[in-house]
């Protein structure tokens, strides 16, 4: 793993952007924040984004904001003399207080180099990650980088994934739940260094901070490939609707997108799995496949098909036109209907989406393919015709 | 461009030129603090500049009439972050901008 800056480097870091920012840098500081970046990716990123809006800016002119007479006297505004009289009358200036409140922010944030740039993002409508705090709280993850501080912890957003420290581990409790929504992916990093990549449409909970005996966290629904880090002291337990997943040091997918179905598939190391009334140790290359109702099955795998969706490619075997459906709006965020009398009703499809395409490339090769006609209505919803 | 240090010394004393001194020499730096930490602040919004330099003015006046150079033990300049950052968490969380 990367080596992580702590909490009060990643202030003092902060503090030095914005003095190079405003030009009031010494040389001395520059150097140790152009050392000290390349070792923090979150880091890199922030900075490449702050020099981008700062060569690119007109409406950032330090000279104009310096000038004199926009700012008031802070002679006239001070009394110079008998502090002892002040700390008699404790609310002073309210009306300058309340008006700092309206705008003051908790976020300290990457992304603040992001306002600099142009005001709000272009494709404002489309739906971001989001963390969902045991507070009930809930935090927006926008693909520009941020840095957010909660207090005793501070979340690291990067343009795709999440990171964070905690202060004090024990300070902090509860736990939270990241949101990916359709047509995104996420990935996090849990405070033992497990890493999880998470697929559009899915909800994973987790604390920010282990401290129990046990590494325990929740897959709520949708798809997962889990790295974990290895520590025999502290088994990590994945739970799902249907089963829980016991891990040793491993890596492997987990698919709870149907609500009675939970499919692993394990690439290293071992998985304990006990879904039902059924226990069993998946093999590398060989998944466990739960249905309630049906029992626990192993086979093998096409790593290669199950796996692909870290690169933005999903496959289907032999799917019913009401699974490509939900293919298209979990992964291209794309509504798609079948239209009565469409011959698409009594078909099954093999074949992939790729995320990264249109939805029209996908719509051509199917209609050269099968010969099923689509269109897209005026409220942007797809119509198998 | 004056010296930090010097420039802390005189705060220490109660030198109100010394104030002024920090107050033109850190201002535009607080000013981009204050935009970069806000969420949804626009630079370029003279609205949203208005209220962030009356944040760095308000925030300096607290310094002076509350007395918090006095025992300053770190760097001028990671005093000036420090509390200011600080000061606008504590406010956040009394009105909070973000849900």
């Amino acid at each position: 793993m990367k080596p992580k800056l702590s909490v009060q480097q990643n202030e003092h870091i902060w503090q030095l952007m914005c003095e190079k920012m405003a030009g009031i840098i010494s040389p001395k500081d520059l150097r140790y924040l152009e050392a000290a970046v390349p070792k923090d990716e979150f880091m890199q990123e922030a900075l490449q984004t702050l020099a981008f809006a700062l060569g690119d800016e007109e409406d950032l002119d330090l000279d104009r904001l310096q000038h004199d007479d926009e700012w008031n006297n802070i002679l006239h505004d001070i009394r110079p003399h008998s502090p002892e009289h002040i700390t008699a009358t404790p609310s002073f200036r309210p009306g300058k207080l309340m008006a700092a409140a309206v705008v003051a922010g908790l976020i300290l944030s990457g992304a603040g180099y992001y306002y600099f740039s142009r005001g709000t993002a272009p494709h404002a409508a489309s739906e971001h990650v989001q963390l969902k705090l045991a507070s009930q709280r809930t935090i927006p993850l926008p693909e520009h980088p941020s840095l957010i501080s909660l207090g005793d912890v501070q979340l690291y957003n990067g343009a795709q994934s999440l990171h964070f420290d905690a202060k004090d581990a024990f300070n902090v409790s509860g736990q939270h739940t990241l949101i990916v929504p359709a047509a995104k992916d996420y990935k996090v990093i849990l405070a033992d260094g497990t890493e999880i990549w998470l697929n559009a449409d899915s909800r994973l909970r987790f604390p920010f901070s282990f401290n129990g005996n046990t590494r325990e966290i929740t897959l709520l629904n949708g798809e997962a490939y889990v790295k974990a880090a290895p520590d025999p002291s502290k088994p990590l337990i994945i739970h799902t609707p249907q089963s829980t997943i016991q891990v040793l040091g491993t890596e492997f997918n987990i698919n709870a997108y149907e609500q009675d179905k939970v499919k692993v598939s394990l690439v290293s190391g071992a998985v304990k799995m006990n879904a039902g009334q059924h226990t069993t140790i998946i093999k590398p290359g060989m998944e466990a496949v739960y249905t309630a109702g049906k029992g626990l099955i192993t086979q093998a795998f096409d790593p290669g098909k199950v796996l692909s969706w870290r690169d933005g490619k999903h496959f289907f075997v032999q799917a019913p036109i009401a699974e490509i459906c939900t293919i298209l709006g979990r992964h291209l965020g794309v509504t798609a209907v079948v239209d009565s009398g469409s011959p698409a009703q009594t078909k099954h499809f093999s074949g992939m989406v790729d995320k990264h395409e249109p939805v029209e490339a996908f719509m051509e090769g199917l209609k050269n393919a099968v010969n099923i006609d689509y269109y897209i209505d005026d409220n942007g919803v797809l119509h198998f015709r | 461009m004056k010296d930090d240090r010097q420039l802390l010394r005189k705060l220490k004393k109660r030198d109100p030129n010394a104030l002024n001194d920090t107050f033109k020499q850190y201002r535009v730096w607080l000013l981009m603090v204050a935009a970069a930490t806000i969420p949804d602040v626009d630079v370029s919004d003279k609205a949203h500049i208005a209220k962030a330099k009356k944040m760095v003015e308000d925030f300096f006046i607290e310094c002076w009439e509350q007395q918090l150079f006095k025992h300053v033990d770190v760097p001028l300049r990671t005093f000036l972050f420090r509390a200011f950052t600080e000061r606008c968490r504590k406010q956040h969380a009394l009105h909070p901008v973000i849900p």
